[in-house]
């Protein structure tokens, strides 16, 4: 009996953990947690859905006592008599799980599961994102990821007609021999949409990133952009208090490895009024400034507006 | 929809349940791995398979990974029914150690993360990083594989884990034979019931970890680390304890060691090493197989012996 109940309780356990699995994926929330690169989102409901199967399982086999899958040998010496069945059934573990420790493990898996699942905001307070912003006066560090690299783009869209370009030029520059060409506003407008305005539509990230390129600076610098984020105030370098920071969460695989990139926001007049953490559209005309040895990219903002959160509030770094 | 605002504690369940999304299916898998294994596999089979002298088949179990690709999730339950199938702990222990670096998808986004490009056989310090990661993940795991040869099983693994190992060898000493007549519902019987057994023992061990890493990365200020880069005396150090309490997957922990570039390639390597071998949540999980003590000992260990090893190749401008 109480072999039976520790089955049925495993399959509780599994059913409920599966189907939070589920649940986030069916109503999309799983986009908010998992990268959408790779296939970090379909393993999970993959595997809310093997744990549902194994929990029907379980819970239709629970009566069935299973044979090990040795024969143990009986030859052993005993002075009983000897007319009882050998073909006996057993658990084939061997092992000694209780009932209370079954309760005491499953209590230690669903609790913190049960109540994460209920009363995640599916978002990062301000908090969080103080406690992550440490690097907001630094410019680009490492590598420019894939997904935000503007001149790479480039290089691999057109890279035959490139290609066949330094063939007639016959260039001897490094640059030129490696496949790359110089980067101009053409390449830009090929890779980034314009709203009708003719302002360019560039993600914070994207923009964050050209701080580390002098060429592709060259380009956008004086550019009328759109960009899209959340807003903050601003701590760094903001002694007239015209400024704001505007950021997007750019993640690798999950959101708990998630950072913040930000640039600075400035306004001619007064900083209109805002709500942290908000969803705003702002617009503006692209400079950059020294700090330190960093290029930052900063955004001269004539108008912000606010919108709604879009269906993909983080960015995989690797897309 | 969620129920609940953006706030501190929110940040919490926000991360514990990302972490528990993205390391939750492999945990499955692992476990499916492992029950299949006790159903199917018989005792002793791995003796067949590895070379008769230890010291070579430590050096093979080494090398597993790249067949066997498992990352540092899955491994725990399938290196524990294979310790009890009879794979000796010294290779089970160098095979979990290395297994989650030394394999070929870890290779390829390692060699991603730095910049490195397929088409360019000179990628330099993308290559020599990633090479230096494996090569040396390897080198360390089978040293660590020969010390903990010289220890006795009984000082190295959990009270039950021998005492089933014990009953596996009694049952085969009393005579026991693989039963040719058994039939096929009853193995996949034992197999699933191992696997929900399995996904809940570790899964347990797996959440506690998960809870203490979110707490870290949403609680604590995390810039604080940069304050130690300026040395690989304490960087390298600090870069490991970093390791330690993010928990990383260790096909993602390249793309963030990629973006600290306060810290030298000595220390990003260090990161790189010792967190697939060694994090909170494994420190959990190794607990359902191995003593407590030798949890704390192999973690002091492989902190000591990798902050040694590239601490001295910092101090040689190896990279």
């Amino acid at each position: 009996m109480s072999q039976r109940f520790i089955i049925i309780l495993q399959s509780t356990v599994l059913f409920v953990f599966g189907a939070i699995f589920i649940w986030f994926y069916i109503y999309g929330r799983i986009g908010k947690y998992l990268t959408s690169a790779g296939s970090f989102q379909t393993q999970a409901l993959l595997a809310g859905l093997f744990l549902c199967v194994i929990s029907a399982f379980l819970l239709l086999t629970s009566s069935k006592s299973v044979s090990c899958s040795h024969d143990h040998d009986h030859d052993h010496d005993h002075d009983h008599d000897h007319d009882h069945d050998h073909d006996h059934d057993h658990d084939h573990d061997h092992s000694e799980i209780t009932v209370g420790g079954m309760l005491l493990t499953s209590m230690i898996v669903l609790v913190p599961v049960i109540i994460s699942a209920l009363y995640t905001p599916d978002a990062y307070s301000q908090h969080w994102v103080r406690n992550n912003s440490s690097g907001w006066d630094k410019g680009v560090i490492g590598e420019t990821p894939e997904a935000f690299n503007l001149k790479k783009q480039v290089n691999d869209k057109q890279s035959t007609k490139i290609e066949g370009e330094l063939n007639e030029a016959k260039s001897n520059s490094v640059a030129d021999a490696a496949g790359w060409g110089p980067y101009t506003i053409d390449d830009l407008k090929q890779q980034v949409d314009q709203n009708k305005d003719g302002e360019f539509l560039m993600d914070v990230i994207s923009i964050f990133y050209t701080g580390g390129d002098e060429e592709v600076q060259g380009v956008v610098k004086g550019l009328p952009v759109e960009t899209m984020g959340q807003v903050m105030p601003e701590t760094n370098r903001n002694s007239e208090g015209k400024r704001i920071r505007i950021f997007r969460l750019m993640m690798n695989c999950c959101i708990a490895d998630a950072r913040p990139v930000s640039i600075p926001v400035e306004f001619s007049e007064d900083v209109p009024g805002y709500k942290e953490m908000g969803w705003y559209k702002i617009h503006g005309f692209m400079d950059y400034e020294k700090w330190d040895e960093f290029t930052i990219p900063v955004l001269k903002a004539n108008k912000m507006i606010p919108t709604e959160e879009p269906p993909q509030s983080a960015f995989g770094q690797r897309q | 929809m969620p129920f609940t605002e953006p706030s501190q504690i929110g940040d919490l369940y926000f991360a514990f349940l990302a972490i528990l999304f993205e390391g939750a299916p492999y945990i499955l898998l692992g476990t499916i791995i492992s029950g299949f294994i006790d159903a199917y596999l018989p005792s002793n089979i791995m003796d067949r398979f590895l070379p008769k002298n230890r010291y070579a088949a430590i050096a093979l179990s080494g090398l597993l990974g790249a067949i066997f690709p498992v990352c540092e999730c899955a491994i725990v339950p399938v290196i524990r029914r294979l310790v009890q199938k009879g794979l000796p702990v010294s290779c089970a222990i160098t095979y979990m150690l290395s297994a989650p670096i030394v394999n070929p998808i870890v290779a390829v986004s390692t060699f991603s993360a730095f910049g490195g490009e397929f088409h360019d056989i000179h990628a330099g310090d993308a290559l020599n990083l990633t090479l230096s990661r494996i090569g040396f993940a390897y080198l360390i795991t089978v040293f660590v594989g020969i010390a903990v040869h010289q220890f006795s099983i009984k000082s190295i693994l959990r009270n039950n884990l021998l005492k089933k190992i014990e009953a596996d060898a009694q049952t085969k000493k009393s005579g026991a034979v693989l039963s040719k007549n058994k039939e096929t519902p009853d193995r996949l019987l034992i197999a699933i019931r191992s696997t929900a057994r399995d996904f809940l023992d570790v899964g347990m061990y797996f959440v506690i970890g998960v809870m203490i890493t979110a707490l870290y990365r949403t609680q604590i200020d995390q810039g604080l680390v940069d304050n130690f880069a300026s040395s690989d005396w304490v960087g390298i150090p600090v870069m490991m304890i970093l390791a330690f309490v993010l928990s990383l997957c260790s096909t993602s922990d390249a793309f963030i060691a990629s973006q600290m570039l306060s810290f030298s390639s000595a220390a990003k390597l260090a990161f790189l090493t010792y967190g697939p071998m060694m994090d909170v949540k494994l420190v959990f999980m190794y607990s359902s197989v191995f003593k407590p003590k030798f949890v704390l000992i192999l973690a002091v260990g492989l902190f000591v012996i990798i902050g040694f090893v590239f601490i001295q190749l910092g101090s040689l401008n190896f990279f």
